[in-house]
């Protein structure tokens, strides 16, 4: 988190909050990026799109990621929809994270097939629209 | 009573009615045609206070608020507090009954928030509260500028003045801010004119338009960068030289401008700091709002806006054409960092656009392109969804942004936004108000107030249907335990059953809609909306958004 934000609370903030995976558990599953197909897009091997849909809520990211992984700015959580890491690399990610980003998710709390199943979500998602083609984000 | 109220220029007068300010009630009724002040029927004393709290930050005078002593101040406690972090006078008045022993009434009212009030007062004559009101007054508005309390017995309002009695009503001199040592000025002066990379960094330092032009001109001057906490509307947003806490990491001299909480550790190790604030001027110790001692190099006990004319003025003096070049320079690399920074806004913007529940940032945008060509307001605070406001509109204006809350106490945001818009309302201009559905629940009465005395606003939801800060601060230390995050939302979550906003808000006369979920329903939503709150009505949009 960048000390400007730091500087906008007068409380401390989550500093942790980079990335931070966190649940709603009572999101309706139809919430997602609508850009989505239907058919997962090279998705993990063994990884299922409609549970990593539930688990992105149930157990990890969308609090601060956001419920299709889009990335939250104000808590400096980065987009991970559409991931171009690894399973390999996600994994470590999420069970090596620093800490001041956000806490680290071991096997024991977050298994290992949840995890792929939340991958195969992220990697289901297609890339955003490119902002230069959203009049919106052009005519500010 | 009136005939010395009369005169400080109220206004308005926000209101919880109660027994024991019958008399004064009465008076600001009839003997004052319910003019100057008017009174503002609120639903909660705590929502009287918070709308004074808005609408001096766009009118920059008080508000007065007149509520009961004992339950209704207990009630208000929190608001005054809010007030009190954010350095903003609230004339509050509070009717008591000392004679009757039977009645709710308390010894000393003003006690309960002596810890975060400025001066208070109880006084026991006429001739002792026409002094105590206008003192009062007076120095509420000298900065650094806070709440006072003036408790009213009810025998002062409602016993028969004697016949004879020969009464005399003070005239009011507001007193002129402390401005900086001139010497030291001086010296702030050459430190900033001879710095490799100078760095503005802002708190509560324009309490005036004129207090953000002076921040541009010496900014500007300089062609330092300004890093802003948006406590006020320091600074504009879109300017080139605004810039983000990262640019500290190459600033070698710092001056803080009424930011007494900037830290050293912030800033590099050899950086050297000034500072230019009132707030040692006055505070008080028991509720922190002060942070780590600052460590200062150079540090100037004064009101900020007051002193920066002599600042700019012997930054000028200083100036040569060698200088001046660094400073061209630095303009440069400056504007290159400000451009990169817009555009990775709009590119992170993009993410999420379609998505469903709405992006935070497609609700600034969609609100954006609807608004940007009116005489906008932003009458809430900027760091609810996800500083998307900030980010993608362009504040200029000092009546552009009322700033953040103060104490961050949730229940502010709503009736803030109230009393920010009924300033509004005389000059014709668009209050908008992004409320967060966690805050919005504390006070929904002020929402009533809102109808009632037509103020128009339009207030859109960032309903998350959560605390969703607490969520994560649950999840991160369930994760730390190793223990279960999946329950993280007990305690925290906002839903089932969900809260219908948009039949809330028109239960109490507001034009609504939603909940809207889609993007594509939102910017025809918005435009509905305008539509009622430019014939002078609120309207509310309940959009379902993202968690953050």
């Amino acid at each position: 988190m960048s000390r400007l934000l730091m500087d906008r609370w007068s409380v401390k903030p989550p500093s942790w909050a980079l990335g931070v995976a966190v649940l709603l558990l009572v999101v309706p599953v139809g919430w997602v990026e609508a850009e989505q197909s239907p058919a997962a897009v090279d998705a993990a091997p063994g990884g299922n799109v409609e549970d990593g849909k539930r688990s992105l809520t149930t157990y990890t990211c969308s609090s601060c990621h956001g419920y299709s992984g889009h990335g939250g700015v104000d808590v400096g959580a980065p987009r991970i929809a559409t991931t171009s890491m690894s399973l390999a690399d996600f994994t470590q990610y999420v069970r090596q994270a620093s800490g001041s980003s956000m806490p680290r998710f071991r096997a024991e709390i977050l298994p290992d097939t949840v995890l792929a199943d939340i991958y195969a979500f992220l990697k289901s998602i297609p890339p955003p629209p490119d902002s230069r083609s959203i009049p919106l984000l052009n005519d500010l | 009573m009136m005939d010395v109220i009369k005169p400080l220029g109220f206004e308005y007068m926000s209101i919880n009615p109660h027994s024991s300010s019958r008399g004064l009630q009465e008076s600001i009724i009839n003997y004052s045609g319910n003019r100057d002040p008017e009174l503002i029927t609120c639903l909660h004393e705590e929502a009287a206070v918070a709308m004074a709290h808005g609408y001096f930050k766009i009118e920059g005078k008080p508000m007065a608020a007149l509520i009961y002593g004992s339950v209704g101040l207990q009630h208000a406690s929190m608001a005054v507090y809010s007030a009190f972090c954010d350095r903003v006078p609230i004339y509050l008045m509070m009717g008591n009954e000392l004679e009757n022993p039977n009645s709710r009434s308390v010894q000393d009212p003003a006690a309960m928030v002596r810890d975060f009030t400025k001066w208070d007062d109880a006084p026991v004559s006429l001739d002792q509260f026409a002094n105590s009101a206008v003192r009062a007054y007076a120095i509420a508005m000298t900065p650094p500028t806070m709440p006072v309390v003036l408790s009213v017995d009810e025998r002062l309002q409602e016993n028969r003045i004697p016949r004879g009695t020969r009464l005399r009503v003070p005239k009011l001199t507001l007193n002129a801010p402390a401005q900086g040592d001139a010497t030291a000025v001086a010296e702030v002066a050459r430190l900033l004119v001879n710095a490799e990379f100078p760095v503005l960094a802002v708190e509560r330092a324009a309490r005036t338009e004129a207090g953000l032009s002076y921040i541009v001109e010496l900014a500007e001057l300089l062609q330092a960068g300004v890093v802003d906490t948006i406590q006020r509307m320091n600074f504009p947003s879109r300017h080139p030289l605004s810039q983000d806490s990262g640019v500290f990491g190459s600033a070698d001299v710092v001056l803080a401008l009424e930011h007494p909480r900037l830290s050293r550790s912030s800033l590099m190790q050899d950086a050297t700091l000034l500072s230019i604030s009132s707030h040692d001027l006055f505070t008080r110790s028991n509720y922190w709002d002060f942070g780590s001692y600052q460590e200062a190099d150079v540090a100037i006990a004064a009101d900020a806006e007051a002193t920066l004319p002599l600042l700019i003025e012997e930054v000028k003096r200083r100036v040569t054409g060698d200088r001046q070049r660094v400073f061209e320079a630095r303009r440069a690399t400056l504007e290159d960092r400000f451009q990169r920074a817009l555009e990775r806004n709009r590119r992170l913007a993009a993410s999420g656009w379609n998505g469903s529940p709405i992006s935070t940032a497609r609700v600034a945008a969609e609100l954006w392109a609807q608004i940007k060509n009116k005489d906008w307001s932003l009458v809430s605070r900027s760091d609810g969804m996800n500083e998307w406001a900030w980010k993608l509109w362009d504040f200029q204006k000092y009546h552009h942004h009322i700033g953040q809350s103060g104490s961050v106490g949730v229940g502010y945001s709503n009736p803030a936004s109230v009393g920010a818009a009924l300033a509004n309302r005389k000059h014709g201009r668009l209050s908008i108000n992004l409320q967060n559905d966690g805050d919005l629940m504390f006070l929904p009465g002020t929402l009533w107030t809102a109808a009632h005395h037509k103020i128009p606003m339009l207030t859109v939801m960032h309903n998350n249907r959560a605390y969703n800060r607490e969520v994560m601060w649950v999840a991160r230390t369930a994760a730390e335990r190793e223990r279960d995050v999946t329950r993280s939302d007990i305690g925290n979550s906002i839903d089932n059953p969900n809260i219908d906003y948009a039949k809330l808000a028109e239960s109490m006369g507001w034009y609504a809609e939603g909940p809207i979920e889609n993007p594509a329903d939102l910017g025809p939503a918005i435009r509905r909306a305008l539509a009622v709150v430019e014939r002078g009505e609120p309207a509310l949009l309940d959009t379902i958004t993202q968690p953050i």
